[in-house]
């Protein structure tokens, strides 16, 4: 299951906790722009800038650039290393 | 007064590797970068110079200032500490280079005139091309081919640039360019070595294929020296700002995509030199300030990542994607916990280098209220910790334990370089106050405030929780990613066939006369070790040395030129 216990638990401790030490410690947040000075905005940003870099990422990658095959010598792919002198 | 250019030192220290013996070499390596830095602290100052003139040109091989200063330090250290980490390899080949690369890099840096600058720029290319060269993988040779063509395109158009800016009443002085033909030339040059899209693929397409002591060299110079020129050059001019941004959210899009490594550190770079650029782009004192910092924080934790994944696949005997690596943490602790040093002075977590040069840039931005480009260099941080700290480093080393994969042992010289550069992205973290006193403007920056910490804390802590979602994602596909190298590499056979193979023809006949001629003095020698045979011999046969510098590599130098030249002449006689 994607949503464990474990990573459910660890977000609402995250969240408890940055939110205290905000309250606590950032008398006067800096305004960016609209509602970058709001509490907790950048966990929010952190956690839905990661998803949609990925999504993204992983979407423009399988449209139009990852390649199965090598593209210059037309041979699959390797999953195994290739040896080399790397020294 | 006339002071000596550090370029000098380390030409001679190049040389010299050529023909001594193996103990010596190695000593050398290190001890000649070592000198330039000692050389920079206690005998150069800001207003040094040395000029003359030569031709009716002013030369100024020397000229020493505040923005010049700080390159040359961290291209020391970076120097350095690469000739440590590659203590046990015996290449002449590699030694040779990395130290005429790094020269030729201090010979930029350092260069007051355009022309001395063209020199070293070019020196810059060809010494890399050979560090590409002598990679050891089967694909290097090709690609050593591809990126010395590449680079010397990008040359020749700073040439072409340089003698346009001269034949129409500039001066060789190098200052501020202002938007004319001329200028635009020199940028389009410069913006090929800083990698800047679409003109960045030589970077993700070679640092890989060099060896895992080549690549930390690499890694440190070529962009570095194209921020410095940026901002010498080109400080202010708009259009950099929103280039530097394009780079810093490419890099990491290709950076999710990528298997290999060192390819994804490579994106890595682009994305980080794209901080550099938008700050020569917003071209304000504090912005500045910014690229300097950055770049030399960047230089010194991006060795550390490349170093950790070198060590990764020297240990494991050449594995070097993310479908190949996992489960050897354990077997290797050290190198991993010095690899997350670099990973989190990347990321900009407080205490560690990132934290106290990435966000001056940042700051810079909000300074003259770029709130966009404020937002998106966030979002390209969030890709940062996301790829080098958290996606590389696991799919690398964590993840379930893997019986099948053999670790060796790394060699003790390895983790010495890396502890060095451990050392130095916490010490620019805790106390970054050394670092902006040799900056080129007064800094009024403060990097430890409440609300910066806590931003960054919170950005970083909820980016790792939002990778665990989706670590399913993020494992590694046996794929590889087509770039706008793409373009050049379909191209390249009938550039082949019909520029380069007639260009190389009396270069192979001078190679196979010069070969038969080493040949000849290394059997007339007394014994095979000495004399001639010697000097001649990079790594083992006496013609390897004449082999190397007449085939191919020369053949697509002058190719490379020569399609440069025609591509600028004939845009000139379309547009003038």
């Amino acid at each position: 299951m994607i949503l464990s216990r474990r990573l459910l638990l660890t977000t609402t401790v995250a969240l408890f906790v940055s939110a205290v030490v905000e309250l606590l410690f950032v008398e006067h947040r800096h305004r960016l722009f609209f509602g970058s000075d709001t509490t907790l905005f950048w966990t929010a940003f952190g956690f839905v800038a990661c998803i949609v870099i990925v999504l993204v990422s992983k979407w423009f990658g399988h449209t139009f650039v990852m390649r199965h095959d090598d593209p210059y010598t037309g041979e699959p792919v390797q999953h195994e290393p290739s040896e080399g002198d790397n020294g | 007064m006339d002071s000596m250019p550090p370029v000098v030192i380390m030409l001679i220290a190049a040389a010299l590797v050529v023909v001594l013996p193996r103990a010596l070499r190695r000593a050398v390596a290190v001890a000649a970068p070592t000198l330039v830095l000692a050389y920079l602290a206690f005998f150069l100052e800001a207003g040094d110079s040395w000029s003359f003139t030569w031709l009716s040109l002013d030369l100024e091989p020397l000229r020493v200032d505040r923005l010049s200063l700080p390159f040359g330090y961290v291209f020391g250290i970076a120097g350095a500490l690469g000739a440590i980490y590659a203590w046990h390899q015996d290449s002449k080949l590699q030694q040779a280079a990395s130290l005429a690369y790094a020269g030729s890099s201090l010979g930029v840096v350092f260069a007051g005139d355009l022309v001395t600058l063209v020199v070293f720029w070019e020196l810059m290319a060809v010494s890399s091309a050979y560090i590409v060269w002598g990679g050891g993988w089967p694909s290097s040779k090709s690609t050593s081919a591809r990126y010395l063509f590449v680079h010397m395109v990008g040359g020749s158009t700073v040439l072409a640039g340089v003698l346009w800016h001269l034949g129409t009443g500039g001066s060789t002085d190098f200052t501020l360019f202002d938007g004319t033909t001329a200028g635009w030339l020199v940028l389009g040059g410069f913006a090929i070595n800083a990698a800047i899209p679409p003109l960045h693929a030589w970077l993700a397409d070679a640092y890989p294929e060099a060896s895992i002591t080549g690549s930390v060299f690499l890694s440190a110079f070529t962009t570095k020296t194209a921020v410095y020129v940026l901002a010498r050059g080109f400080a202010g001019w708009e259009i950099l700002l929103v280039l530097g941004v394009m780079m810093a959210l490419y890099g990491v899009i290709f950076a999710v995509l990528e298997n290999d490594i060192r390819r994804l550190l490579a994106y890595h770079i682009i994305s980080q030199v794209g901080y550099m650029v938008v700050g020569v782009g917003i071209g304000t004192e504090t912005a500045i300030n910014g690229a300097v910092a950055h770049a030399f924080a960047h230089v010194i934790y991006k060795g550390l990542l490349f170093m950790g994944a070198g060590a990764a696949i020297h240990a494991t005997g050449g594995r070097r994607t993310l479908t190949a690596l996992g489960g050897i943490a354990g077997r290797m602790r050290t190198v991993v916990a010095l690899y997350m040093i670099g990973a989190l002075a990347i990321s900009a977590f407080p205490l560690f280098s990132g934290f106290t040069t990435k966000s001056m840039v940042i700051f810079a931005a909000e300074e003259e209220h770029l709130a966009w480009a404020v937002a998106l260099l966030y979002l390209a941080s969030v890709g940062t910790f996301l790829h080098t700290g958290l996606k590389l480093p696991y799919f690398t080393w964590f993840g379930p334990r893997r019986d099948d994969i053999r670790v060796g042992p790394v060699p003790k010289n390895m983790i010495v370089a890396m502890t060095g550069a451990a050392v130095l992205c916490v010490g620019i973290g805790v106390y970054p106050q050394p670092l902006y006193d040799i900056l080129p403007f007064a800094n009024h920056y403060e990097a430890y405030t409440a609300d910066h910490v806590v931003t960054t804390l919170q950005l970083l802590a909820f980016t790792a929780i939002a990778f665990w979602l989706l670590l399913h994602k993020l494992r590694g596909e046996a794929t590889i990613t087509i770039d706008t190298d793409w373009f050049y590499r379909k191209a390249g056979k009938p550039v082949r066939v019909f520029i380069q193979q007639p260009l190389e023809w009396p270069f192979t006949q001078a190679a196979r006369f010069a070969t038969g001629v080493a040949n000849f003095a290394g059997r007339i020698s007394l014994t095979p070790e000495s004399g001639w045979s010697r000097l001649l011999s990079l790594g083992g046969e006496p013609s390897t040395v004449i082999s190397l510098l007449g085939r191919p590599p020369l053949g697509v130098a002058v190719a490379a030129m020569f399609v440069t030249v025609a591509a600028i002449v004939l845009l000139a006689a379309v547009f003038d």
